[in-house]
């Protein structure tokens, strides 16, 4: 476990970064601290097409067809100089509301890339779900997969590389993670939960005001 | 009086004399020889001595008187000197049995190089090789270091005396030497061996003679071995008769059944005689293809319609976010010519706190 700002490791259940006192309530002073509504599949950077974006509508649900648990979203933005993408991926996962993902996935189980087109880079984000499933390195080699196309500008074909290599990863852990449960037991520090549990921790279904309902980089813009 | 004699006195006193009479009377049964008087006269005027015998030696032993010969029994004839045996160089009565005359068995061994019981193996070894082969096998056995006369040679014996003769192979053996053995084919069919099969046939005859140490098992293991290989040379002389038949009477039922067509064509292979079965064989085929096809449309389905779970477990919220802490990797790719791990982002962020307080 890392933190965000400082990148250097913390304690599983820290409640703000010993290193450097870094805590989600840092970023709501900088983006907000309310809810955002978005979709699974965000092009703030205009950088796909409407035939692209239809694609890849399919893609997200054939990816949570095949994890119930999870749902996997992308934000295509430019961020300012002053946002670093490991903390806005972070707090974009927390606050975000998905308008198109069901209430029965929480964004306990997302997977959020963030692609920044202005500083040129790209980030991947999970929830606690896969916190003990899903390393850091395998962040790191999915994305490296769809470099050669990054470097082209061709987000959509690295989006589908993304995808594709994050579904077999995921099947990957997901059959080690069956296989030997009492390994991830021991790796969490505590008894896995019964299914009731899962039903408390889904969020409290969200109000949707259209009112408030915009994208996230008007979110910064007005922040700014 | 009485008190001084009794019984016991008596008894012993009639016990004494009866020993003394015993005695005398031995004493003249065994007497002393005596001088006789012209004996005692000849030793008073010293031509005798006595104990001259003992002084003197062994008589004189004198021979036996000779019986006389039985006319009756005929006395055994001197046996002739045996001819000195050479090692290198056949004698003139051999060399006849050898290479003038067809045998009538199947070993030739004037010289009795092998043992009475070797050469009756090896005999009825090359009959029941001649009752099963179309190839017979004429062993003749010489010694090791024996040198065939130029005039004669194994072609030729193959040649001339069994020209006529079945198809045979003629083998001289050289008993303790079978690296000089040598085989030739004669009789009838013997052109139509292949010169390839007939050298094999002898090599691996060879090799298998050398392996043995006992020259007899020398010997057998050649014969054995090589009948083996005449048994193949066989079949495939069989083999290559049938293939000739089949040849010579395709052209003519084409003939007759292709009117206008160029008999001279060659004809089909393998191709034609497998044209009644390629129904079946595309039948075949279609059907596995049709059965691994469907197995893996199957494996596919059920590997996309497979739903994979994560455990849930309970992990406490860090950082004060209530739904996602997992910071994964962060990649640049502003750097064509840079790696990915090159251009892999883990530098802190430096600047945050002066933003905040921005």
């Amino acid at each position: 476990m890392k933190c965000p700002r400082c990148v250097q490791s913390i304690h599983r259940s820290a409640p703000q970064c010993p290193h450097c006192g870094f805590a989600l309530c840092d970023l709501d002073g900088q983006y907000g601290g309310e809810e955002v509504r978005m979709r699974r599949l965000s092009d703030a950077a205009g950088v796909l097409r409407l035939k692209e974006r239809k694609k890849l509508d399919k893609w997200f649900q054939k990816f949570e067809a095949s994890f119930p648990q999870l749902f996997f979203s992308v934000y295509f933005g430019a961020l300012d100089d002053r946002s670093n993408i490991r903390q806005f991926g972070m707090w974009l996962l927390n606050r975000g509301a998905f308008e198109d993902v069901d209430l029965t996935r929480p964004n306990d189980g997302g997977v959020l890339l963030v692609v920044d087109v202005n500083s040129k880079s790209a980030f991947i984000a999970n929830g606690y779900l896969l916190d003990i499933y899903f390393r850091e390195e395998d962040s790191f080699n999915i994305l490296s997969k769809a470099h050669p196309h990054l470097l082209q500008g061709n987000y959509y074909r690295a989006l589908k590389v993304v995808m594709t290599k994050l579904t077999s990863t995921l099947r990957k852990r997901s059959r080690q993670a069956n296989q030997n449960p009492a390994k991830y037991h021991t790796l969490a520090g505590k008894p896995e939960q019964e299914m009731g549990d899962i039903l408390q921790r889904i969020r409290t279904p969200r109000e949707v005001d259209t009112s408030t309902s915009r994208p996230v980089v008007q979110h910064q813009s007005s922040q700014t | 009086m009485r008190k001084y004699f009794s019984i016991s006195f008596y008894r012993r006193a009639a016990w004494l004399f009866f020993s003394c009479f015993v005695v005398n009377q031995y004493a003249h049964a065994q007497a002393f020889p005596e001088w006789s008087a012209s004996d005692r006269a000849r030793l008073k005027k010293g031509e005798i001595m006595v104990g001259q015998m003992l002084l003197m030696g062994t008589p004189p032993v004198t021979s036996l008187p000779s019986p006389a010969p039985d006319p009756g029994v005929p006395s055994l004839p001197d046996e002739a000197p045996e001819l000195p045996y050479d090692y290198e160089f056949i004698s003139q009565e051999y060399l006849d049995e050898y290479f003038t005359k067809v045998p009538s068995s199947y070993l030739v061994d004037p010289q009795r190089l092998l043992t009475r019981q070797e050469a009756m193996d090896r005999e009825g070894f090359l009959a029941y090789h001649a009752g099963e082969s179309a190839i017979d096998i004429r062993l003749y056995i010489f010694d090791a270091q024996q040198e065939i006369p130029y005039k004669y040679s194994v072609v030729k014996v193959a040649q001339e005396l069994y020209a006529q003769s079945e198809l045979t192979a003629v083998v001289f053996c050289f008993v303790g030497d079978p690296s000089r053995n040598l085989v030739a084919f004669g009789g009838r069919g013997a052109e139509k061996l292949e010169a390839l099969e007939k050298r094999r046939a002898y090599e691996s005859a060879v090799l298998k003679a050398i392996e043995k140490s006992e020259t007899s098992a020398q010997v057998e293991a050649f014969i054995l071995q090589l009948s083996i290989k005449l048994y193949w040379m066989e079949q495939a002389m069989i083999a290559a008769t049938t293939t000739e038949l089949i040849q010579v009477d395709a052209p003519s039922d084409k003939a007759a059944d292709r009117v206008g067509t160029n008999v001279n064509d060659p004809p089909a292979g393998g191709v034609a005689t497998l044209k009644p079965y390629f129904f079946y064989i595309a039948v075949g085929m279609s059907g596995i293809l049709f059965v691994i096809g469907g197995l893996t449309g199957i494996f596919l389905l059920w590997k996309r319609n497979k739903r994979y779970h994560f455990p849930v477990l309970e992990i406490p919220c860090r950082l004060g976010a209530n739904y996602a802490a997992g910071i994964g990797a962060v990649i640049a790719f502003h750097n064509k010519f840079g790696s990915p791990s090159a251009q892999r982002e883990q530098v802190p962020d430096p600047l945050a706190r002066d933003r905040s307080e921005w």
